[in-house]
């Protein structure tokens, strides 16, 4: 490396090679109903504001977002970040002022970071977080886990 | 030539696997543009096209721009003195600072990205050589590394041949390292990696002023000396030494720019790195090359690739170019003899590519100057300043990149004419046509990687 490579005082992480073991837990389809499992939900955020790290996960809390589906679901995973690996849609596109709602799931204690509307949002291991923002500002944003500035997705917002 | 780039695609692939993930580096920011809608490519490609035959057909039969700038004084002058030399020195001394907090063991906040990643990516990145584009060179005044070798009385006693024989490859390959920093570095965005990268280049440049003299030292190792100036050359003002503003004349400063070693290759790594940043977003780029572009090294592979391209086209062109006016002109004396003719598709390509960062991201300094150490202060009270994403709408960002691109070409294309016209004569104009045909390659690839 050309400058040494020390972000916020983080060094990249190896790990050991995990084979990609990704469950595949229902993808967003309806079916099963019973109750979610663990749900970390988040608040939607209005105006983008910086928010400084929002510690919105009382973990395995009742789904409070407002939820469009009216049905429960399975557990909606669209991104995992596993043994240093991003698995998922590379991006997400969404009109001017939909709702996003992108479901991530890491196996390590982090915070994801959405760029340009500059939102915190405190992941846990093992526990589904929910990035939901409305989509204000147009534009391509990178969606960051923030210790490492791993590209989980790019939030694709159409004018 | 095929078989060697398999084994170093396969080498590619090796180190691929054994880096983890990491995100696109921009430097600073985090948002991209969104793609210029398909019917500006369109308009813009035809544009581009349309003018070039025009060009070809009906341009000046005499050279009108070889005999350099004019230098009309006009009424009014900047007085050169301390204060412009006093900005670029405390600028330096803010990037560097950055590596205090951490040795003293103070906590920075890290929602705030402090004052580096803006001063550097922003202003001294885009903000100095574009000014410089409209007002005429403006950074050999507020180069801190000139600066501080006056104050540290470093390099008195110029060593010409110093310039005569490295020309500016120095320089040129600390711009494609410095490129690499700010696109492929995962610590672009690091104030402590930018303050460390500062002082490092802080000390090269010190020994550089004391090896070679402070001007040549500056001039062959100082990888923004020489970019500012063909920048800046491209503005119809410019400055004498008494700070007077003289008017040079439309394009007249780039036809004397001195034919330094390496001047092409500058110019290639100016449109190359751009070009793969833009490419890099854009969907076939990422099928094609998505495992290269999750790692380091294979980033910094794509990065030196399309560099590479771009200078095999511009290589080619020359090589065309040479075998058509005969046997005196070699490829290499063509490619010296035509680079300024790229310099304002060089500078097209950056202002397309960088226009919303300027805007947005810009705005950041707003908040930097109260907390410029991450510190938690608020010295002016604008530390919690978040960035207007609305200052603009997105159309007039599109109608300004693809108008910056076709402006570009053109001004490309006339300076290829009247660089032909004068060393090839009027009869030997046909050779240019190697040249358009780049010109027109690269405005397309421009326009395509905006609107991808």
């Amino acid at each position: 490396m050309f400058w040494g490579g020390e972000i916020y005082g983080s060094t990249v992480r190896h790990r050991t090679w995990l084979l990609w073991a990704v469950l595949l837990v229902a993808s967003g389809c309806s079916g099963e109903g019973g109750g979610v499992a663990t749900s970390a939900a988040v608040t939607s955020i209005g105006p983008p504001t910086t928010t400084n790290t929002m510690p919105t996960t009382t973990t395995g809390a009742l789904p409070t977002t407002t939820s469009s589906a009216p049905t429960t679901t399975a557990q909606r995973i669209d991104v995992y970040f596993e043994g240093g690996q991003v698995v998922g849609q590379d991006q997400f596109s969404y009109a001017l002022g939909e709702q996003v709602s992108v479901w991530v799931l890491s196996d390590d204690d982090d915070e994801v970071h959405v760029h340009g509307y500059d939102l915190f949002f405190t992941v846990t291991a093992g526990v589904p977080l929910e990035i939901s923002v409305t989509a204000e500002i147009p534009g391509i944003f990178e969606v960051e886990l923030e210790s490492t500035h791993t590209l989980l997705f790019e939030l694709v917002v159409a004018p | 030539m095929i078989r060697r780039l398999g084994v170093t695609s396969l080498i590619a692939v090796g180190l691929v696997v054994s880096f983890p993930a990491i995100a696109l580096a921009h430097g600073i920011g985090g948002r991209l543009d969104l793609p210029v809608p398909v019917t500006y490519f369109i308009v813009g490609a035809g544009v581009v096209l349309v003018i070039s035959f025009v060009a070809l057909t009906v341009l000046w039969p005499e050279p009108r721009l070889q005999d350099g700038p004019r230098h009309e004084p006009a009424r009014f002058s900047i007085p050169r003195g301390g204060l412009i030399p006093a900005v670029g020195l405390i600028g330096l001394l803010l990037v560097v600072g950055q590596l205090l907090p951490p040795l003293l063991g103070l906590d920075t906040d890290r929602t705030r990205p402090g004052i580096a990643p803006v001063l550097v990516w922003v202003v001294f990145w885009l903000v100095i050589p574009f000014g410089g584009a409209v007002v005429g060179d403006s950074y050999t005044e507020i180069n801190p590394w000139r600066t501080l070798g006056r104050v540290l009385r470093v390099g008195q006693g110029e060593r010409l041949w110093v310039v005569d024989r490295w020309g500016i490859w120095p320089a040129d390959l600390l711009l494609l390292a410095f490129t690499w920093l700010e696109l492929v570095s995962p610590g672009s965005g690091s104030a402590v990696t930018l303050g460390a990268a500062a002082l490092v280049y802080t000390l090269l440049m010190i020994g550089s002023m004391a090896y070679a003299g402070r001007e040549s030292g500056l001039a062959v190792f100082d990888a923004f000396t020489p970019y500012n100036r063909l920048i800046s050359s491209i503005s119809p003002l410019g400055r004498r030494g008494d700070g007077r503003i003289v008017w040079r004349g439309w394009l007249r400063a780039l036809t004397v720019i001195p034919e330094w070693k390496g001047l092409a290759a500058m110019v290639v790594i100016a449109i190359g790195t751009v070009s793969y940043d833009g490419a890099a977003v854009t969907p076939w780029f990422r099928s094609a090359f998505g495992g290269l572009m999750g790692t380091v090294p294979g980033q910094t592979l794509l990065l030196v690739s399309t560099v590479l391209v771009i200078g095999l086209a511009y290589w080619v062109a020359s090589v065309v170019a040479a075998r058509m006016v005969g046997d005196e002109w070699t490829a290499g004396r063509v490619a010296g003899r035509f680079a300024h003719t790229l310099v304002p598709i060089a500078l097209a390509y950056a202002v397309a590519h960088y226009l919303t960062l300027i805007l947005f991201e810009g705005q950041q300094l707003i908040a930097a100057v109260s907390d410029p150490f991450a510190l938690g202060w608020d010295l002016f009270g604008t530390a919690e300043r978040s960035v207007d994403f609305f200052i603009t709408a997105s159309e007039p960002i599109w109608y300004v990149q693809v108008g910056v691109i076709v402006t570009g070409h053109v001004l490309g294309v006339v300076l290829a004419h009247d660089r032909a016209l004068a060393d090839f004569g009027r009869e030997a104009v046909r050779s240019q046509y190697a040249m358009l045909l780049l010109m027109v390659a690269l405005t397309t690839l421009g326009l395509l990687i905006l609107s991808a």
